[in-house]
């Protein structure tokens, strides 16, 4: 079994993830509670913002567009890396527009949790759309 | 309620958790603009699945579906149109204001539209389930002439059925007086078969979880053709 906690924090070591940005859609509290835990593992968290979603089941509505503007907000230079927690927010199908936008790569969990699911299962595919990422055939030790 | 995933509608489809081929013929389906939410549910007994499903339905409340699907065949189960009618009340109960669909009652649809009068059935379990269900058809005024099992005595031996032996199945059960053949009890997933079987036989082949989507969608007014799974879900309307 893999843990999309697990799978985010192997998906950033293989990217050499150092300095990031984080963003979890609902409060700020909990993206304190992300950058402390990522933290806790090493990786220097710069910048944490939010969506300000009160109610999960408003999630849904929020678009990529809501997503960019949360990550311009705390992006900057010494940021190598932008990490989306909090799996009711699908961008998966934008991970490369956001990447394009910001010009370095963005962990997005819902795609990071399948990518390590199928390396973990030895499928060594690259999933090409998602990101720069899923084109890892390996997870980083 | 529409969303960014389902702008068309979002379904929740009830399956139960050891089905392992429901899911995935379902979302190869899956028409643009119309999202798939999977709700599993505990089935623990063979003698009670109408009790597991209703149970279930409530929590597929969550995701503000715009319909729900039971895709199970409840005909195999000691079935009568009394029972389905207490079943659909019973679901409807749950279901609230959600529009739902019933696999038994798409089945009995899909073949009123397709003009069927004399039918062959195969379902996978164990003779008491074809039983029930060969008696349901004929309730409903369908005749039945042919029927077979290939006798599996738990759904979880279903998942590896071969193609091969559903093929002969038909074979043994296929009559020149037959209109169309029909599958029912979704632990087996033949979707992909359907083309070739209808070429084969050269008669419509209708499968459970072809024939429920399909009933779904245009209960939902969407009339997309899905294309793939032979005649009936090209058909734009369910026959009255």
């Amino acid at each position: 079994m893999v843990l999309a906690t697990d799978a985010t924090a192997a998906a950033l070591r293989t990217i050499g993830a150092r300095r990031i940005g984080v963003l979890s859609p609902m409060s700020p509290e909990y993206s304190r509670s992300v950058a402390d835990y990522y933290a806790s593992l090493g990786f220097e968290t710069l910048g944490a913002t939010s969506l300000m979603v009160e109610r999960s089941e408003n999630i849904i509505e929020k678009t990529v567009d809501d997503a960019i503007a949360a990550f311009e907000r705390i992006d900057r230079p010494e940021i190598d890396t932008l990490l989306h927690v909090g799996g009711a927010l699908g961008i998966v199908s934008h991970i490369e527009e956001i990447e394009a936008h910001f010009g370095k790569p963005l962990v997005s969990v819902n795609a990071a949790t399948y990518w390590y699911a199928l390396r973990e299962i030895g499928v060594d595919d690259a999933m090409p759309g998602f990101g720069g990422l899923l084109t890892h055939t390996e997870v980083a030790a | 309620m529409p969303d960014r995933f389902g702008p068309r509608g979002v379904i929740a489809i009830l399956i139960p958790q050891q089905n392992s081929t429901q899911q995935p013929e379902y979302d190869a389906m899956r028409v643009p603009g119309v999202s798939h939410q999977i709700y599993r549910f505990v089935l623990e007994s063979q003698d009670d699945v109408a009790g597991a499903v209703l149970d279930a339905v409530p929590g597929t409340h969550g995701c503000w579906p715009d319909m729900i699907i039971g895709g199970n065949s409840l005909e195999m189960r000691d079935w009568s149109i009394d029972r389905q009618g207490w079943y659909s009340a019973e679901f409807a109960k749950r279901a609230g204001d959600v529009p739902f669909v019933l696999a038994t009652d798409a089945m009995a649809a899909a073949l009123r539209t397709l003009g069927a009068k004399r039918i062959a059935i195969w379902v996978p379990l164990y003779e008491q389930t074809l039983l029930s269900a060969k008696g349901y058809y004929e309730e409903l005024g369908f005749e039945v002439p042919y029927a077979g099992c290939l006798g599996v005595g738990h759904p979880v031996n279903s998942i590896n059925i071969g193609l091969g032996d559903v093929e002969a199945a038909f074979e043994e059960l296929d009559h020149d007086d037959v209109d169309v053949l029909v599958h029912i009890g979704a632990s087996i997933g033949i979707g992909d078969m359907i083309a070739h079987m209808e070429a084969k036989f050269g008669k419509p082949f209708l499968s459970v979880n072809q024939v429920t989507y399909w009933y779904a969608l245009r209960t939902m007014g969407i009339d997309d053709p899905i294309l793939g799974y032979g005649r009936l879900p090209t058909l734009p309307e369910v026959a009255a």
